[in-house]
């Protein structure tokens, strides 16, 4: 007991003292400084993305072929804009990273696109996903060419797949475990704003 | 010594009692030891990360919920909170995290009355309370959206040791936020006291809540 606790202990200091590494490299890492409007993170083409809702659809794709194939480019209506991204997990941070020359797909092999994973960011969302529904997503590869999944809206991850799309086949590439997570499309926000105005955000509010 | 001397010598030579009773009492020692090592029912386990309840929970600073009301975790005394940095652009995980809030609310059952589920945003250049209010409406009206001054939410993610970063990675949404994707639970005491990562077991995590109101 006292031998797990003492295991416990160093555990946790471990983990402060790591996650204390993360605050400082926090404080370094801001391109940003603090409250004034002008050093805020909001860059000017980000003002677009203000009023954006997101949301992310997961499938699996497996290349029976002989050669590599590239998710190049998907499309939906359901979004303004659609990207396939990475994300990495370092020590409980996570980081998202958009992958402007699509996803290969190496012969022979599985690419999962899951929670916490690669996935396709849906890009403000033009109606919230409601669990139960579903919506088109069409994706474009390098030489499969296009294929049309119908994703259904789950509002969470399942363990056996269960509610879920697919297989669905394109070529020699095969997609299943198809879905996507509920998400709200959130209309207000700044949107009402006169955006020729600076940005009135918490951060460009006075600081005491 | 000197309260012995008194003592007739006739019971002095008989101190076998006294021995008796000395060795009953280490065999019920030794015996409620035992059990108290090895037979013991067990206690609840917090089977992810836990902090020494010394650990007391930083307070937010001018922090306002999503309907524009002060917030402060000190207002939450005698009940538990659990605790998301998290922003409403976020595609994966912060979906991820209040679909597992809402999960574990359901399994709460009646104790989720004295349960608080606070979500803070990690970017409030675009999180409006407003903003806030319509994304956790989605998931559940009686979470909490919480939102400070930019200057203030560096301040408190940094006693957090919440590490996030903006990023423009050239995204057509926008810049993207890599942030620490933990959530945390603080006791009725005010107390830094658990951390799961992102996926945790939400039976576990309620669980632990009750173990945590019942304390």
């Amino acid at each position: 007991m006292k031998r797990s606790r003492t295991l416990l202990t160093g555990i946790i200091t471990l983990a402060i003292a790591s996650s204390a590494i993360g605050g400082v490299a926090a404080q370094h890492d801001h391109n940003h400084g603090h409250g004034t409007p002008e050093a805020s993170p909001m860059a000017e083409h980000d003002m677009a993305s203000m009023d954006l809702s997101m949301g992310a659809a997961y499938f699996t794709i497996t290349n029976n072929g002989d050669e590599a194939d590239r998710l190049v480019s998907v499309t939906t209506d359901m979004a303004e804009a659609v990207e396939i991204h990475e994300v990495t997990m370092d020590n409980n941070v996570m980081e998202m990273s958009p992958l402007h020359d699509g996803l290969e797909i190496p012969a022979g092999e599985e690419v999962s696109l899951e929670p916490s994973g690669y996935h396709i960011m849906l890009i403000g969302i033009t109606e919230s996903l409601i669990a139960g529904e579903e919506y088109d997503l069409t994706l474009t590869f390098e030489h499969a060419g296009d294929v049309t999944l119908t994703v259904p809206i789950l509002r969470t991850e399942s363990d056996d797949n269960e509610g879920t799309a697919g297989p669905v086949e394109a070529g020699d590439l095969v997609i299943d475990g198809i879905w996507s997570r509920q998400a709200p499309k959130i209309d207000s926000g700044m949107g009402d704003m006169d955006m020729g105005t600076p940005v009135a955000s918490p951060a460009s509010t006075p600081q005491s | 010594m000197s309260t012995e001397s008194p003592v007739p010598p006739a019971k002095r030579s008989s101190p076998a009692p006294w021995i008796i009773g000395v060795s009953v009492l280490a065999v019920i020692a030794i015996a409620a030891s035992a059990w108290w090592f090895l037979l013991r029912p067990e206690p609840h386990e917090f089977q992810y990360g836990s902090y020494d309840p010394s650990d007391v929970a930083p307070e937010l600073q001018g922090a306002v919920d999503q309907h524009g009301e002060p917030f402060s975790f000190s207002d939450y005394r005698g009940k538990v909170v659990f605790v998301y940095f998290g922003y409403t652009h976020c595609p994966d995980a912060c979906p991820a995290t209040l679909d597992e809030f809402m999960e574990v609310k359901e399994n709460l059952g009646d104790d989720a009355k004295d349960v608080a589920f606070v979500m803070i945003t990690v970017d409030p250049s675009r999180d409006s309370p407003e903003r806030m209010t319509e994304y956790l409406d989605f998931w559940d009206p009686e979470f909490y959206g919480v939102s400070m001054s930019q200057e203030d939410t560096e301040s408190v993610t940094r006693a957090w040791n919440i590490y996030f970063a903006y990023q423009d990675k050239n995204s057509q949404g926008g810049y993207l936020v890599d942030h620490e994707v933990s959530s945390f639970v603080i006791d009725k005491d005010g107390s830094k006291r658990l951390t799961y990562p992102l996926g945790a077991d939400t039976k576990t995590m309620a669980s632990d809540a009750e173990f945590l109101l019942n304390e």
